[in-house]
């Protein structure tokens, strides 16, 4: 089971080993008003877990920055987009769940807007933690997903 | 020196490439690949010395990438940097030759640590040390080799050191963690392949012998001892050093000289250095070397 401590110990150590902003956690509610708001990832962790990882694009922007080690001006949404989904790997490869699942892997994507609130709704929560990088917001979610039901 | 980055991440393949960059090697080339396909073929045309390769990648992942690259019959060193870390897949890789896993993300002395093993060989392959733990006893007729006293050891650094150096004898110990990395040069007579002598400096040995045949910095020096990493100035130190040894070994025991087939080495390993040194028919001396800054480093002359 992954609590939601852990959840947060491990996105703050990968954000913070990539960025220089540090990443605090809030104990802000993630309305659903907000969601479209945020740019949203997803990865399979096991057969019945998915991480869900909603980001502020401007906070994947200065992550690329400094991954990249490139001014952001001269970056394009798809350098963007690269940095937040390694940064995603990373954080799921450091999640610890099941040994049954190690041989699980599953690449981390980008999520449509409109399918994220169907997710979030539908799905069971296992854990989730909402946090900041300056003012950006940031959202990770663990979810108990039924397989009969699943679709990539 | 050559390096290849295989990872589809572009972030991360600069992440790799500037950890490299901090290594401090002046000769580095780093090439980027974004899948293994590509480094597949660069790794045919350029041969690097080292890839770096992600583990989990679209169509072909770092493993297979491994795999092609033997059967391609190309004879190059291959790290793992990736987030996969269930011990399954590490002896996997471990069992197909692989050098190392790096657990994605990591810090620059994880990496370091990792690579500079690999950049610090001079061709020597783990394989080779395991034929010289095996080797057999010197050809009927050969004259066997006399090991050099520690006063001639003394003598022949003073030629060419720029500190005082100070050797003396050293009863025989196994190996003890503390001791590595270490530095091991294997020589054999010119021109042929069959090792003679091999040549163990431990980390202190390392320290005070490669920073006295050239101007190496003390906190260079410190920062060696205390992070158990052997930068690339002292190495260089050491290989002048071992050639040093070799000149003498070769003048006392037999006209022809020898020469070094390789140098490397060895950063956790202990085992395996055990079993190299650690053979009752092994012909052994233990030497003691020290200066003002540094006591106690150990180096050991043995013929298989």
């Amino acid at each position: 089971m992954q609590d939601g401590h852990n959840l947060f110990d491990v996105s703050k150590a990968v954000w913070e080993s990539f960025s220089s902003v540090l990443l605090k956690e809030t104990n802000h509610v993630l309305e659903d008003s907000t969601v479209s708001d945020l740019q949203w990832f997803s990865c399979k962790i096991s057969e019945t877990r998915q991480v869900m990882l909603g980001i502020d694009q401007l906070a994947g922007y200065q992550l690329a920055e400094d991954m990249l080690n490139l001014p952001l001006v001269s970056l394009s949404d798809v350098d963007e987009q690269d940095a937040v989904l390694e940064l995603m790997n990373c954080i799921c490869g450091n999640l610890h769940w099941d040994k049954s699942s190690a041989d699980f892997f599953d690449q981390p994507k980008l999520l449509p807007v409109v399918d994220i609130l169907p997710l979030l709704h539908n799905l069971k929560m296992v854990s989730d933690v909402t946090a900041e990088t300056g003012i950006k917001r940031f959202y990770i979610a663990v979810l108990e997903t039924d397989v009969n039901h699943l679709t990539d | 020196m050559k390096i290849l980055i295989v990872d589809d991440s572009k972030a991360m393949q600069q992440i790799v490439k500037r950890g490299l960059e901090k290594l401090g090697y002046d000769d580095l080339e780093i090439v980027l690949a974004s899948n293994a396909q590509d480094a597949l073929v660069i790794s045919k045309n350029w041969k690097p010395k080292l890839i770096l390769s992600d583990w989990h990648m679209p169509e072909m992942t770092g493993i297979e990438l491994m795999h092609e690259l033997g059967k391609s019959m190309l004879d190059i060193d291959v790290g793992f940097v990736t987030t996969e870390s269930s011990p399954e897949r590490i002896k996997e890789a471990k069992d197909a030759g692989a050098l190392f896993v790096v657990n994605k993300p990591f810090d620059v002395k994880t990496l370091h640590d990792a690579v500079l093993p690999a950049l610090q060989r001079t061709g020597v392959k783990d394989a080779e040390l395991e034929i010289v733990e095996g080797e057999s006893a010197h050809a009927e007729g050969e004259k066997v080799l006399i090991l050099p006293k520690s006063e001639s050891l003394q003598k022949a650094f003073k030629m060419l050191s720029v500190k005082e150096i100070l050797v003396s004898d050293m009863a025989a110990a196994q190996p003890k963690q503390e001791w590595l990395p270490c530095v091991i040069g294997l020589f054999g007579f010119n021109n042929e392949k069959n090792i003679k002598v091999v040549v163990v400096f431990d980390l202190i040995a390392s320290t005070i012998l490669g920073s006295s045949f050239g101007n190496v910095d003390n906190t260079i020096i410190d920062t060696a001892v205390n992070d158990k990493v052997i930068p690339k100035s002292i190495i260089d130190g050491c290989e002048r050093a071992l050639y040093m040894i070799s000149l003498i070994i070769g003048r006392e025991g037999d006209n022809r000289d020898l020469s070094m087939i390789s140098m490397s080495t060895v950063t956790s390993n202990i085992d395996k250095l055990g079993k190299l040194i650690g053979r009752k028919e092994v012909k052994r001396i233990d030497y003691d070397v020290s200066n003002n800054d540094y006591k106690n480093g150990r180096v050991i002359i043995l013929c298989p």
